[in-house]
């Protein structure tokens, strides 16, 4: 065991300290730190993050008017309820789909507390045609990379890798991609999130897993460049010539990844 | 005698409850617990979140590098009577190993603050769920703002 110093003279060394000392238990590669400082945040702090009104209508666009603060709540340096609190203050109307993403938090607690072994076990079996036997159960190096055949998904893979964020968008297509896409089990997507995602909490981001994968809900999550271009185009690459594999109408993309489904 | 312990994991990083509801007097010790970082391993991006917030704090916090279990048997030894405690975990399986060594140590464990008091039966739709606790989660949240 080791005592650690509380003082640092920058981010860099504490870095340093972090990868000396923990060197073994930490996942491999990635030793840079996140730009996303953790620090304790005033009230007014907070309220600089929150735009319920515009949270409303952009939330779901990769530059929407999220607040960000899901890694302080993550670690409890907020709480969901003062975050509540704060969105009221312009009216319960603009607060309600901020104050329901709040809710999503707890709802999750509430499915784990109810199915702990759902955490990292199917809930359900896939709707997808295929049985669980049918997905590998790890992740392939271009995904791991940020190398797969789609620009926008390697921006993603870098935010994940560099930032320790994702937009919640973003974490759909990942998520949709390497297991219908890809083929691979839920549970090996699940847990490289949990490493990297600095707000990576199980509870959510499992069942969010389960969710996308079709083992908790009646039908599986598939996106297309088209859905991705619509909500992120203005910042991220979504030409076709360099997504290739996403660049297809649903009824393809479907009748592609769930055959025996279709058949 | 020994200030009583508060011994903080990653779920509780709050400047608020630390002070004013749960550990008021107490010490802090915050262990990165070598046998849950191996159970979940992270990157260091997340280590150095924690760190930092923890370091953030207006209070002085113990930071150990080490298996949980001997960092607080080691307390115990060098504080004869002394007394411990901690807030249960939301995570499931860290609240697992959280109440395990707590269990070894004779630490107190504490049950966690809640926004609103879920719905006492299994509710597996979202909407379903917040239908039925939105009026309590509003009521709280107004509450906590003073304005009820």
């Amino acid at each position: 065991m080791r005592k650690l110093p509380s003082k640092f003279e920058n981010r860099e060394a504490l870095a340093a300290l972090i990868a000396e000392t923990f060197g073994s238990v930490l996942i491999e590669g990635h030793r840079q730190p996140s730009p996303i400082q953790g620090k304790v945040m005033s009230e007014s702090e907070l309220a600089e993050c929150i735009q319920p009104a515009a949270y409303a209508r952009t939330r779901n666009f990769y530059d929407g008017a999220v607040s960000r603060l899901s890694p302080f709540v993550r670690h409890g340096v907020v709480d969901r309820k003062t975050l509540a609190s704060i969105a009221l203050a312009g009216g319960d109307k603009p607060a309600e789909k901020f104050i329901q993403e709040l809710v999503w938090g707890e709802f999750w607690q509430h499915v784990a507390e109810g199915d702990p072994r759902g955490l990292w076990q199917d809930a359900e079996p896939y709707k997808t045609g295929f049985s669980a036997r049918d997905y590998a159960s790890e992740l392939p190096q271009d995904i791991l990379t940020g190398t797969t055949p789609n620009a926008c998904l390697n921006h993603f893979i870098r935010d994940l890798h560099g930032t320790g964020y994702v937009h919640n968008h973003a974490r759909m297509y990942l998520a949709a991609y390497v297991v219908h896409f890809r083929r691979i089990q839920w549970q090996a997507g699940a847990a490289w999130f949990l490493a990297h995602l600095l707000d990576g909490d199980a509870a959510a981001n499992n069942f969010s897993w389960q969710w996308v994968a079709s083992t908790f809900g009646s039908k599986p999550y598939i996106f297309n460049l088209e859905n991705v271009a619509k909500y992120c185009g203005n910042q991220v690459d979504c030409r076709p010539e360099t997504n290739p594999e996403l660049d297809a109408s649903y009824e393809v993309l479907s009748a592609r990844l769930f055959p025996e489904h279709a058949s | 005698m020994s200030p009583q312990l508060f011994w903080l994991h990653e779920e509780v990083l709050s400047e608020g409850l630390l002070q004013k509801q749960y550990a008021e007097g107490c010490r802090f010790l915050f262990v990165f617990d070598t046998v849950w970082l191996t159970q979940r391993p992270v990157s260091l991006k997340r280590v150095q979140f924690i760190y930092e917030a923890l370091v953030a704090m207006p209070f002085e916090i113990e930071i150990v590098y080490g298996d949980a279990a001997e960092v607080l048997k080691q307390q115990v030894r060098q504080h004869p009577g002394l007394t411990g405690k901690v807030i249960a975990p939301k995570d499931p399986e860290l609240a697992e190993r959280v109440e395990g060594v707590a269990s070894e140590v004779g630490v107190s464990v504490l049950e966690r603050p809640r926004w609103f008091a879920s719905p006492g039966k299994k509710v597996s739709r979202f909407f379903k769920f917040y239908n039925s606790v939105r009026s309590e989660a509003l009521q709280a949240a107004r509450i906590h703002r003073g304005e009820l």
